[in-house]
């Protein structure tokens, strides 16, 4: 990467921003608190499957059978927490001058937790705050509530979020990763902006699996993020790879870990994802070996090594065909070098695809 | 067009290089403090110190109308050729010539240091910023000087080769011409498929041309061949220009200084409206898989050992790196995130309206970087037409020309995609929600 020259010149200043997106889809943790009750059930009895309602119906036997077999490897929301704070505290004491933001993409929705909203939202909790202290003063004298360290915010708003979910969105069970990592980008820019010597890099937890829509979204912020270097870290704390974040550590040369054992997460985010990236140089850190960037058509779904592009739109197909179904232009299939001296001889409006009505997503 | 304006540039020129004393004559922009260039004439005051600044009781500047200025001027400036409609068919698959005017007016010092740099310099920004915005894109480089146009680099997508043959080629001598220019760009146009656009983008420095006939037949035949000529003038306007930038759909602009000639470069980088009715064709393309063997072997491209490469699907040979065509068999090679690059070109995001916070009594907060209105009162608000989310104005400027996101739409196109199927504003949204993507997304 060619920030050799300007991480030569900031040797000194060693303060990072560290953008955290927290996968807090509660689907897919919900599953995960699932599937470890039946595998603790699982040993005792199997009927306690009436917990769980909202959860998405997955084969029971499956499940059991992994959570069987896995049982010490996956860990729920709460202990994944606790790990979570032990790596930010490590941080944050790194150095005084680390700065932290952390947001959480829900289902359908994302927002910052830790530097707050608004400011009237952080007033709002300051004066709560001060009301607590006073009935409590009258009371009992109590010890400060743990509100007041960041951590404490942190928590508080994290514990919070289980609660978060509205009726309106039961349909939608994707998380919003591309919104998150936008907004990361856009606050990366700014604190940059504040402070042009900081180094700032994205940490990705991610448990649901991706979303094909997002795919041009989350693609435009990997290249954004290439082109400013700033390096994304990937975290899996799920069963499957992540095409997306591998790509995006791959393109954006960050570190990519999906750590076997996760009731030891806090040793591997430790180890991994503490260092700026001045300091990953003088260490061995896991590499991916390859990622697999082959296309697939969009007609069959097929991986294709050889292709048709879409001159129009460039979307692929694995045959020749008439027109795009994408867009749905008509194409020549003569492709010669035909003169075309008699036709457009004088100067044409720009033309505009009327084609977009044709397209039918089912 | 005569010979005598030449001498007469010709002799002020030189008479600029050597009396250094009474300050070269031709000067005609000034260099301010903070980075605003602009004509000599143009700028209204010359003892700044003595005006008074406009200020409000709390000593704080009122007006941002400057702030403002420059935004629309970046936004609109890319967005402005096209209006409106957004669903625009564009030549993705861009085959430009750029041609370099090399002549001797190049060691004209109007611009800091002098025309030659500011155009090594800016030209090789946008070699980069070409190939990063348009990756599957060819350009060939074709310099004029001594009444001759030679093609230094042919037509390939290799931006590392153009930039040294750039900074190799011998500048300032003679004069250029511009119909041997055009006619080997066409030369190496005429041959490239229909489908993809043909452009020529003419950087021009000097005056005067030396043609060996009419160029009227040349202009003839870029008409013929769609080849669309644009030019970038860093001297002044010249008819001959303007007229072959009318005939073929081009554009023809005059730099006002440095910062400008960047802003009307990197303008370029976006692919046009295709001209009339081009063809559509599927293109043949091969995605190979990188391989790593223990033993190297040789690749196409370099001939060198090389322990890594990909392997072209058609025919087994090895090249060593990603987009290319295969020196073998002649297939474009690319990877699936080359193609995804140039996405952003189809589904733009739209340009934000300002809000006025202020009328309306009430702070706003950023979505995208939580500033706040509270902190600072010069601060300019946006809001996104279709999420209707708040941005200030750096994430606005970030937004429309790095990420190439809406984090608010981002937000919400998960809800509306399922009930706004057939709307024609989410119409974009959703060809990128779901056909495209389902492709490219799983391998």
């Amino acid at each position: 990467m060619n920030n050799e020259a300007s991480a030569v010149l900031n040797e000194d200043d060693d303060t990072s921003l560290l953008v955290v997106i927290l996968d807090c889809n509660v689907y897919s943790w919900g599953n995960r608190e699932k599937s470890l009750q039946d595998a603790i059930s699982g040993m005792n009895d199997d009927n306690n499957d009436d917990r769980y309602n909202g959860g998405i119906a997955i084969g029971n036997n499956i499940n059991k059978r992994l959570a069987n077999t896995s049982k010490t490897n996956y860990i729920g929301f709460n202990k994944f927490l606790e790990h979570f704070m032990v790596f930010v505290n490590a941080y944050l004491m790194l150095n005084q001058e680390n700065q932290l933001g952390i947001i959480c993409s829900k289902i359908g929705e994302s927002s910052f937790v830790f530097p707050q909203t608004t400011v009237e939202q952080y007033q709002q909790e300051q004066e709560q705050l001060l009301q607590q202290q006073q009935l409590n003063e009258n009371g009992e004298p109590l010890p400060p509530t743990a509100n007041k360290t960041i951590q404490g915010q942190i928590l508080d708003k994290l514990q919070k979020l289980d609660l978060e979910i509205k009726h309106e969105q039961s349909d939608v069970l994707s998380s919003s990763f591309s919104a998150s990592m936008s907004m990361a980008l856009c606050y990366i820019n700014r604190i940059k902006r504040e402070t042009p010597t900081i180094k700032p890099r994205i940490l990705v937890f991610n448990i649901s699996p991706d979303v094909s829509s997002q795919y041009i979204s989350v693609m435009n912020c990997i290249f954004s993020s290439q082109k400013q270097s700033i390096p994304v870290d990937s975290c899996i704390l799920s069963q499957l790879d992540s095409t997306f974040l591998q790509q995006a550590s791959h393109l954006t040369s960050g570190i990519y870990l999906k750590p076997q054992k996760q009731e030891l997460l806090s040793q591997y985010l430790l180890t991994t994802f503490l260092l700026d990236t001045l300091s990953r140089k003088s260490l061995a850190y896991p590499t991916l070996k390859s990622v697999d960037y082959r296309a697939s058509c969009f007609c069959h779904k097929k991986i294709v090594d050889i292709g048709y592009v879409c001159s129009v739109c460039l979307s692929i197909f694995c045959g020749h065909s008439s027109s795009c179904s994408t867009c749905g232009t008509k194409f020549s299939l003569k492709i010669d070098l035909r003169k075309q001296s008699n036709i457009n001889t004088n100067s044409t409006p720009l033309s505009t695809a009327t084609t977009t009505s044709t397209v039918n997503n089912k | 067009m005569s010979k005598g304006i030449n001498n007469a540039q010709n002799k002020r020129t030189n008479r600029s290089l050597y009396d250094n004393e009474d300050g070269p004559a031709h000067i005609l922009q000034t260099n301010d403090e903070d980075g605003t260039n602009k004509y000599k004439w143009e700028n209204k005051f010359e003892k700044t110190w003595l005006v008074d600044i406009d200020e409000d009781e709390h000593g704080l500047k009122p007006s941002n109308q400057e702030e403002r200025k420059t935004r629309n001027r970046r936004l609109k400036a890319a967005d402005g050729q096209l209006g409106q409609d957004q669903r625009v068919r564009r030549g993705m698959q861009r085959h430009l010539c750029l041609i370099l005017d090399l002549s001797k007016t190049l060691s004209n010092q109007d611009l800091k240091p002098s025309r030659y740099q500011v155009l090594l310099q800016n030209v090789e920004l946008f070699i980069k910023e070409f190939f990063d915005q348009n990756p599957i894109s060819q350009l060939s480089i074709i310099i004029t000087k001594n009444s001759k146009a030679e093609r230094i680099s042919e037509l390939s997508g290799n931006p590392l080769r153009h930039i040294q043959a750039m900074k190799d080629a011998i500048a300032m001598e003679g004069e250029p011409s511009i119909q041997n220019s055009l006619e080997v760009a066409l030369s190496s146009l005429c041959y490239v498929p229909k489908y993809g656009s043909r452009e020529v983008l003419f950087i021009f420095s000097s005056l005067t041309t030396c043609d060996p006939s009419s160029l009227h037949k040349t202009i003839q035949s870029l008409k013929n061949e769609l080849i669309r000529v644009s030019f970038i003038h860093m001297a002044a306007e010249l008819y001959i220009c303007k007229y072959i930038a009318e005939q073929t759909n081009g554009t023809s602009k005059v730099i006002l200084n440095e910062e400008h000639f960047n802003e009307s470069l990197m303008l370029k980088c976006q692919p046009p409206p295709t001209i009339g009715k081009t063809e559509a064709a599927l293109v043949e393309m091969g995605f190979p898989q990188q391989i790593t063997s223990t033993v190297p072997s040789p690749c196409i491209c370099h001939e060198k050992m090389k322990y890594s490469g990909y392997i072209c699907p058609r025919c087994g040979v090895k090249s060593c790196e990603l987009p290319t065509d295969c020196q073998i068999c002649n297939l474009s090679l690319v990877s699936s995130p080359h193609l995804a690059r140039s996405y952003h070109h189809l589904f733009q995001i739209p340009l934000f309206n300002e809000v006025n916070w202020k009328e309306l009594n009430k702070n706003v907060t950023c979505i995208g970087c939580l500033s706040s209105s509270e902190k600072s009162i010069l601060s300019l608000f946006f809001s996104c037409p279709r999420c209707e989310e708040i941005f200030c104005l750096d994430c606005d400027l970030f937004i429309h020309e790095s990420l190439h996101n809406c984090p608010g739409c981002e937000n919400k196109l998960q809800n509306t995609n399922n009930t706004n199927n057939n709307n024609n504003s989410n119409g974009k949204t959703n060809i990128n929600g779901n056909e495209i993507t389902n492709g490219n997304g799983f391998h």
